[in-house]
Order: C-alpha cells, then sequence, then structure tokens
C-alpha cells in the first residue's frame, strides 16, 4: 500500500466504509479549512473555493464572477506580477475555474513549496485591491470575451446552452444567465464594480481552504493560520435562493445557423444536486445513452437509424438541475423525427419498460468505477471535499454520496423518470442554415 | 542552488523588497522553502511472455482499480494510400461485436462488472484496453481478450460505423481548429503517410474486408508492448496473460513504414483557409526540426519552453496578457518518430488576424536575433520543468504514458532518470544556440483558418506570399 488514504477498497468491496481520513476546523475569521495527508507523493495541493458563482451576479453584469476569477490571476500587493510567474518557477499546476455556483482555485506544488501556495492564496484573498487597476480589468475584459468566441461562438452548436438557458429559466432567475456572460455585460464592468464584488463575497467567511497530499499537519495549521489569519472576517454574503421553476408549457425554439448537422436538445428541469431525484437521473441518463446497449441509442441509432448519435447527463446543480437529450439527425432526416423516436422510448420508460434490475446494477457499477477514479489524485480528493463543504457542510461525504446510487432501486429510478420526463419541456433545434425557409417578400 | 522561488522575472513581477520606510501595511516577504522531500519515482516490474510480448507494471492499490493496455506500433502510419481512416476504423470496430456476442452484449457482459474496454489507433499506435475493479480482473481480462483477438466485424455493425464516421468527418470539416490541425499535417508532411488525411471519399471506400485484412497483420508480439497499471501485480498477470495471449501473432505482419520525412517546404509561407464569418482565426506556425533522440532536443525543448510553452512565456504573456487578443498562445513540440514539429497555436479575434500574426512573427524573429533567451528566463523555465516533473508521477497511468513514449521513439531506457540532469545542464548559450539552429525563420509555415475577404489583403500586406488552401490542404486555384 502506499498512501493510507482512502479506506475500504473497491467496488463491492465488503463492510468497510469508504472514508478520506481528515481533519476539519474554522479559523477565527470564519475560513473553512480541511486537510487531508497522503504521503505517497511529495507534492501538495491547495484549494480555495469561494462561495460565489455566475447565480450571484446582478442584471447587467452578466460574467462578471468569471471575469473576477481572471483578474484574481493578476497580481495582488505582495506579488504584484502575474499569479502564475513565482507558482511556475516551481512547477506548479495551477488554475481557476468558475461555474453558476462556485469560483475555484487551485495549485498542486512539490510539498515543500506549500508555504509559497498559502502564501499566493492568501495574498489574493487579503490583497487585492490594492494593486488592481483599469490596465488590468481592460486585458481581461478582452481575453475573456477571446474565451466567449473560441469556447461558444467559433464552435458549431456553441450557444446551445445559452439559448436552452434563456427558454428554461425566467426573467431573473439566477440561471438564465451563461456564466460566460454577454459581450455587452463583459465591456460594461468598471473597476468599481470589480472591487465592490471583492469586498462583497471575497471573504474569508466566505471561502473553504483544503489541503491534501504531502504535509507535516502541525506545521501546515501553524503556516494557515500565519497567512490567512489576519485576513478580516466581512459581512456574511446572502445565500442565494430561487423556487423550483415548473414550466407551464412546453416551448419548442427553432435555429438556423452555419452548423454542419440538424441537432436537437430536449431539456426537462430536474431536482438539485445531492436531492433526492438527482442519482436517479444519472442512472436514467446511462439506461438510456450510455452504450450500444442502450434504449435510446438502440431506437435511434442502431434500429431506425434516424440519428447518428444520441446523449444523456443530468447536469447537476445547487438551486436545480436540467435533464438533457440531445441527437444528431442522420443525414436525410428532421429533427422532428428523432425527437418523434425519443418521446417513443421515453412514453415507453414511464408506462410499462420499467428500468429493469440489470440495467440499473450497470449504471450503478460504472458510476462506481468513476467515482474511485476521481478519488485517485490529491487534486480529485480535494475536489470532492470542497464539493461537500459547499452543497452539504461536511467535509467527508464520500460514503453518503456513493451510496445515493448504490442504494437505488429501479422502482426509485421509475419513479423520478415518470415525474420528470412527464413535465413540460423545452426543445431545441439547431439546423443549418440552408435549412432556413426562403425569405418571402420582405 | 538557490531555491528557485527566488529567480524572478521583471515581467511576471519580483518579489519587491520595500525599502524600510515604505514598508506598507499589509507587506510580507516571500516565504523560505521547505526542506527538499525525497522523490522515489515508482517502481516498473517487468517481464516477458512466452511469445516476447514484453510487459510493464506499476503498482498503486489505493483505490482498487485496475488498467491494463496493450499497445502497438503502426496505427494509422500502416495506411495505404487512398484508405486513410483504415486503421482508425478498425481498432473503432474491434468492440462492436466479439467472439459471438453482439455490440450491445459485449456491453451487457461489461457493465456488472464495472468494467470499460476500449479500442483505438492514433498516428504511430494503436491500443485496446480494459479497465476496472481489480477484484473482477479475470473476467474482464477475458472479455478484452475477445475484443482484442477475436473482433467479429458483424456487416450490419460496419455500414453503421462507416456512415457515422462519414458524417463526422463532414461535420468536423465546419471545426477551425479541426480544420488547422488537418492543414498543418498536410502542409508539413505532403503526401508522406503522416501528411495524408482522411476523406470522406477514402472512409466511404473501405470495405469491411480491408478492416478484417488489417487486423490479422498488425497483432504481431514483436511491436507490442503490454503496460499494467494501478491494483494489479506481475506475479499475478503473468500466467493470466499467458492464458489469454499465447495465441497473439500475425502470419505475415504488415511492415512498419519509415519515418516520414518532412516536405522540403516554400519558404516563408502564409497558407490561408477560408471560414467566412468566422469570429477568431486559428493562427498556426510551424517548422520541422530535430528527432525526438536527437541531443539538441533537449536545449530546444528547454528554450522553446520560455519562448512559448507555458502560460508564462513570452507567446502567451504577450498575445494574451499584454494584448488580450486571445484566450490563450502557446508553442511546443510535437513529437513524431520522425523529426518532431515545432508548432504555435492561437486563436485571435477577427480583427487582430493580421497584428497577431505579425507579432508572433517578431517574437519569433526577436528570440533568434537581438531578444534572445536570457539567463533569468532560462533559470525560471528549468525550475519550472524540474519541479513540475515530480508531480507528474502520481498516478501509474502517466508514468506508463511515459514509457510508451520511450519505447515509441526509441529513447534511452534510462530516459526518466536523464530527464532532469538534461534540463539543468542546459545552459543559455545552448538554448539560444538550439533555437536559432532548428528555427530558420524564412522557412516556417504560417496557417491561418478564417474569414478571407477581410483578412487577405492585410496578409498579402505583410510581404509573404499567401497561398489558400482548401480543408483538406489542397491549394485553390485563384479566382480570375
Amino acid at each position: 500500500m502506499i498512501g493510507s488514504v482512502i479506506l475500504a477498497l473497491a467496488v463491492g468491496a465488503q463492510a468497510a466504509e469508504l472514508s478520506i481520513p481528515h481533519e476539519r476546523y474554522t479559523l477565527d475569521n470564519g475560513l473553512e479549512v480541511v486537510l487531508a495527508r497522503d504521503t505517497s507523493t511529495p507534492i501538495v495541493h491547495v484549494q480555495v473555493w469561494y462561495h460565489v458563482g455566475s447565480k450571484d451576479e446582478q442584471a447587467g453584469l452578466t460574467g462578471f464572477a468569471h471575469l473576477f476569477e481572471h483578474l484574481m490571476f493578476n497580481g495582488s500587493l505582495n506579488a504584484p506580477g502575474d499569479y502564475f510567474g513565482p507558482l511556475q518557477a516551481v512547477g506548479a499546476d495551477l488554475n481557476g475555474t468558475t461555474n453558476t455556483d462556485r469560483t475555484n482555485y487551485f495549485e498542486t506544488v512539490p510539498s515543500r513549496y506549500l508555504p509559497l501556495a498559502l502564501f499566493m492564496e492568501s495574498d489574493r484573498m487579503g490583497h487585492l485591491l490594492e494593486v488592481l487597476d483599469q490596465t488590468k480589468l481592460t486585458n481581461q475584459q478582452g481575453v475573456v470575451r477571446n474565451e466567449r468566441r473560441q469556447r461558444y461562438e467559433n464552435v458549431p452548436y456553441g450557444e446551445a446552452w445559452v439559448t436552452l438557458g434563456e427558454h428554461l429559466y425566467p426573467e431573473g432567475h439566477p440561471y438564465r444567465h451563461p456564466t460566460i456572460g454577454s459581450h455587452e455585460d463583459l465591456e460594461r464592468a468598471r473597476l468599481e464594480d470589480v472591487k465592490d464584488f471583492f469586498r462583497a463575497w471575497y471573504l474569508p467567511n466566505n471561502a473553504s481552504l483544503v489541503v491534501t497530499g504531502d504535509f507535516e499537519p502541525v506545521q501546515a495549521k501553524a503556516l494557515i493560520e500565519e497567512n490567512f489569519g489576519w485576513i478580516p472576517r466581512g459581512a456574511q454574503p446572502p445565500a442565494r435562493t430561487a423556487a423550483p421553476v415548473v414550466l407551464s408549457a412546453s416551448d419548442e425554439v427553432v435555429e438556423h445557423d452555419d452548423v454542419p448537422d440538424r441537432k436537437v436538445w430536449l431539456a426537462w428541469h430536474s431536482a438539485p444536486l445531492f436531492a433526492p431525484g438527482d442519482a436517479e437521473l444519472d442512472v436514467v441518463a446511462s439506461l438510456l445513452c450510455n452504450g450500444p446497449d442502450s434504449r435510446l441509442y438502440e431506437a435511434l441509432v442502431r434500429t431506425s437509424r434516424v440519428a447518428r448519435d444520441v446523449g444523456c447527463y443530468q447536469a447537476s446543480r445547487q438551486l436545480g438541475s436540467v435533464f438533457v437529450v440531445s441527437a444528431t439527425a442522420s443525414k436525410g432526416h428532421t429533427t422532428a423525427e428523432v425527437v418523434a423516436g425519443i418521446d417513443a422510448v421515453l412514453a415507453d420508460l414511464r408506462a410499462e419498460a420499467a428500468p429493469t434490475a440489470e440495467e440499473v446494477a450497470g449504471a450503478i457499477a460504472d458510476y462506481e468505477v468513476g467515482f474511485l477514479q476521481r478519488l485517485q489524485t490529491i487534486s480529485g480528493r480535494a475536489g470532492q471535499i470542497s464539493t461537500y463543504l459547499h452543497h452539504l457542510g461536511k467535509a467527508d461525504a464520500v460514503q453518503t454520496d456513493l451510496e445515493r446510487y448504490t442504494a437505488l432501486t429501479p422502482d426509485a429510478v421509475h419513479a423520478v423518470a415518470r415525474e420528470v420526463l412527464g413535465a413540460e419541456r423545452v426543445v431545441l433545434h439547431i439546423l443549418p442554415t440552408a435549412d432556413a425557409p426562403a425569405e418571402g417578400g420582405e | 542552488m538557490r531555491a528557485p522561488i527566488l529567480l524572478c522575472l521583471a515581467l511576471l513581477g519580483c518579489p519587491k523588497t520595500p525599502a524600510p520606510e515604505a514598508a506598507a501595511e499589509g507587506v510580507r516577504p516571500f516565504p523560505e522553502a521547505l526542506p527538499e522531500r525525497p522523490f522515489v519515482m515508482p517502481e516498473v516490474e517487468r517481464a516477458t511472455l512466452s511469445n516476447g510480448l514484453q510487459l510493464a507494471v506499476v503498482r498503486n492499490d489505493e483505490v482498487g482499480l485496475f488498467n491494463v493496455r496493450l499497445f502497438l506500433r503502426g496505427g494509422s502510419s500502416l495506411d495505404p494510400a487512398g484508405k486513410e481512416g483504415l486503421a482508425e476504423l478498425t481498432f473503432d470496430m474491434l468492440d462492436r461485436g466479439a467472439a459471438g456476442r453482439s455490440a450491445a452484449e459485449l456491453a451487457k457482459a461489461l457493465k456488472p462488472l464495472g468494467g470499460t474496454v476500449g479500442a483505438g489507433a492514433g498516428r504511430d499506435s494503436a491500443a485496446v484496453s480494459v479497465s476496472g475493479p481489480s477484484k473482477n480482473l479475470e473476467p474482464l481480462l477475458d472479455l478484452w481478450a475477445d475484443v482484442l483477438l477475436r473482433p467479429d466485424f458483424p456487416a450490419d455493425e460496419w455500414s453503421l460505423l462507416q456512415s457515422k464516421a462519414v458524417a463526422d468527418h463532414e461535420a468536423s470539416l465546419e471545426q477551425p481548429t479541426e480544420v488547422g490541425r488537418r492543414v498543418y499535417r498536410h502542409v508539413a508532411y505532403g503526401d508522406a503517410y503522416t501528411g495524408r488525411l482522411t476523406t470522406s471519399a477514402s472512409l466511404g471506400g473501405l470495405t469491411r474486408g480491408d478492416l478484417v485484412a488489417h487486423h490479422a497483420a498488425v497483432l504481431d508480439p514483436s511491436r507490442a508492448v503490454l503496460m499494467a497499471g494501478g491494483d494489479v501485480d506481475l506475479a499475478t498477470l503473468v500466467p493470466l496473460l499467458e492464458a489469454r495471449l499465447g495465441s497473439l501473432g500475425a502470419a505475415s505482419p504488415l511492415p512498419l513504414p519509415a519515418p516520414a520525412i518532412p516536405a522540403e517546404g516554400e519558404g516563408e509561407v502564409i497558407y490561408v483557409v477560408d471560414k467566412p464569418g468566422a469570429p477568431q482565426s486559428v493562427l498556426r506556425a510551424l517548422l520541422p526540426v530535430m528527432d525526438r533522440t536527437d541531443p539538441a532536443w533537449w536545449p530546444f525543448m528547454v528554450g522553446n519552453t520560455a519562448f512559448g510553452g507555458a502560460f508564462t512565456a513570452r507567446v502567451n504573456m504577450n498575445l494574451r496578457e499584454d494584448k488580450g487578443w486571445t484566450y490563450g498562445a502557446r508553442c511546443g513540440l510535437d513529437d513524431n518518430t520522425g523529426p518532431s514539429l515545432w508548432l504555435c497555436s492561437t486563436s485571435v479575434q477577427s480583427d487582430a488576424t493580421v497584428v497577431g500574426l505579425a507579432e508572433l512573427r517578431k517574437e519569433t524573429r526577436d528570440v533568434l536575433g537581438d531578444r534572445p533567451i536570457t539567463a533569468d528566463e532560462l533559470a525560471y523555465f528549468q525550475g519550472y520543468l524540474v519541479n513540475g516533473f515530480y508531480g507528474s508521477y502520481e498516478t501509474p497511468g502517466e508514468l506508463l504514458g511515459e514509457l510508451w513514449d520511450i519505447w515509441t521513439y526509441g529513447l534511452p531506457a534510462d530516459w526518466l532518470e536523464r530527464y532532469v540532469p538534461s534540463v539543468q545542464a542546459v545552459d543559455v548559450a545552448g538554448a539560444n544556440a538550439a533555437l536559432r539552429s532548428a528555427i530558420d525563420p524564412d522557412r516556417i509555415a504560417w496557417i491561418v483558418v478564417g474569414d478571407l475577404a477581410t483578412h487577405r489583403e492585410g496578409l498579402e500586406a505583410l510581404g509573404l506570399p499567401v497561398v489558400e488552401l482548401d480543408r483538406d490542404g489542397r491549394p485553390v486555384a485563384e479566382a480570375p
């Protein structure tokens, strides 16, 4: 055994429970800290989560949480140059990400550089604004607008999720706009907005710090206190809430764009991440779309051949999730045929063709292996701990998280499939411009 | 040696030593590093099966999962002219029916075991792998051996895959980054095997018989290697693999092609591929350099890392962090069995197409001319490479990937032990000499995938020949 990190090994291992041995405490300023040691490789991973995401943005400033994330890499009082500078010098692997629910920052360094990693993270938590200026903001507005072009606009179907959001959520809902934001709003951001955002959200009492890997616990705790203990607590930011969205009617959207194929997305509202009904839909996604024995593949790709591929997934989020089925029409077929084919399979699933024990067991075994793979690395473990802290207020929920799946019965999966897939939905067709009706006499 | 964090570059923000009277509130010095912790490379256990097949195993029992993979030399390099895509589709077909089980039956057998079997072919190699919980090792190895040795190539599955492959290929031609990737290989290699591109015609012309014959001709123990990682050990694996792979062997293996020699090139040229209305332009610069086994590879690799191989390297700090024209820009080495390609890649906003290319061109000419890599830069990026090396071996997969590179490129067996000293041995004169010797700026091929109507005039004003290519890398006849 190289590093005894995960107790109780392997799929179906009897009895022993899965856990990540750890120590958890809170600094006086409210910063949540979790330490989970693994000395098998002389590297250490530091991960900081701020409990703010694009759901917390103001109207007219969409994309701001992510733009702000970029500015966290442009220097702080004691490390005023690029954030990558001192860390890449020691071989760090680092980055940050923003989603609807949270913003995170992380670095893996050789373990002897733990003091540097903690120094850098604490300096931008405590001393970002002293060196932030309009030049940096203008530069990163340009970079983020290019990120939008590269990942959403210069890619066929890249804005499908943007469109789906506009039709799934009402005006003012925290998930209506995409995390990347709009060009107009990104350009609108002022230096004062950046400062206000930092003061409102980037607080030790609105963050967690997780350290995994090779460290000496006593030394690590002293370093954490020294680096983060002085950062003042701020007013606790409000928790964003939203009532579950219930569509009063289904919505059918047709767009024409510079795309090679006819594609279609079907989207239903579903239960939030970790809530009852969330894991069930991962299993539904698997039995419908995962592999050549899955139901939609068998019906649409293999048998009728109206689609050349089909995909399903549960996009799990804090305030409510979305279950999505997408498919590409085969040449010579329409998305209407594809939707009809999908609907026939879903109608069967909701009626008498309940999930079988074999389907459910296969999906669970597959999920379990993916789950264990995530726990193999110190960064994967830190991500899991941070997720549990953010959503559940616990540091180690691996066993209960896994049991959300292993305890599922075909009946439970069937009940959720009936409820969610029987509700109103949004259908988005994105078709090649050549399919557009000829323009009339305008 | 001083701790690398004490090195700094003005551009990246050196830790400032404040004057005593300026010791403002909150000013803190950079911390000292802790004592060095020893790094021990995970042990690699090796064996040779009775049919000559080599096996390497890296153990790690943290989560009770294993992975076994058979690598085969060859890959798409074995595709005959006109049959581009043969290796790729042959391997894609393996798990779509084997030993009498249909694709769906195979999936149904694998899922309850938590197992995954995968097969695929790349440019110079192909692989068939199996992974899952180690308690299911034996039944999973059985299914893997069926897929590897006894594929059925069912006719209905083949027609399904072939039509999908053609449609996917045609869709990929609408992806500007994919077009950039296709075109650069063709520009670099012309019609040598590695420059030949799959087309709808080559994919559509393949037959089931072609696939069956390809499969039979590539399985040869003398050019295969087995790699295993995770919760498995050599003593357990050897008899299990002997029992399953004893029959492995091709009656008449396909000869491996000689490494592809890059095309001569036409001097410094801008190749353009039209993508009307594109909001960004894909930019690439390429030039064949030295073989991966060439001693000059080390100083070139280290020098290029400072030039364009990392976030903080010159190219990204200029085009992204100064100009804001792109989400990222890098220059790296695309290693091959022949000469490696030096390749710069970025996507810039449409209105920065011409200035972006000009800026990348200027950076290149500067580093070769009056703004060579400095001693500070070199030391900084040596620290980056050496310190980053240790984190790369946290899981067996990463180490096995390196072993595969060593085997594919014919590197010395102790290449991993040589890595740190070889990086540290590079000096600033050597790094600059390697860059200057390998990069002839008058031979760089530039590639632009973007809105040609908007940019043609500006690109022509740079004073270089501008050649329009189609999405298969062939010249487009000029409009009258």
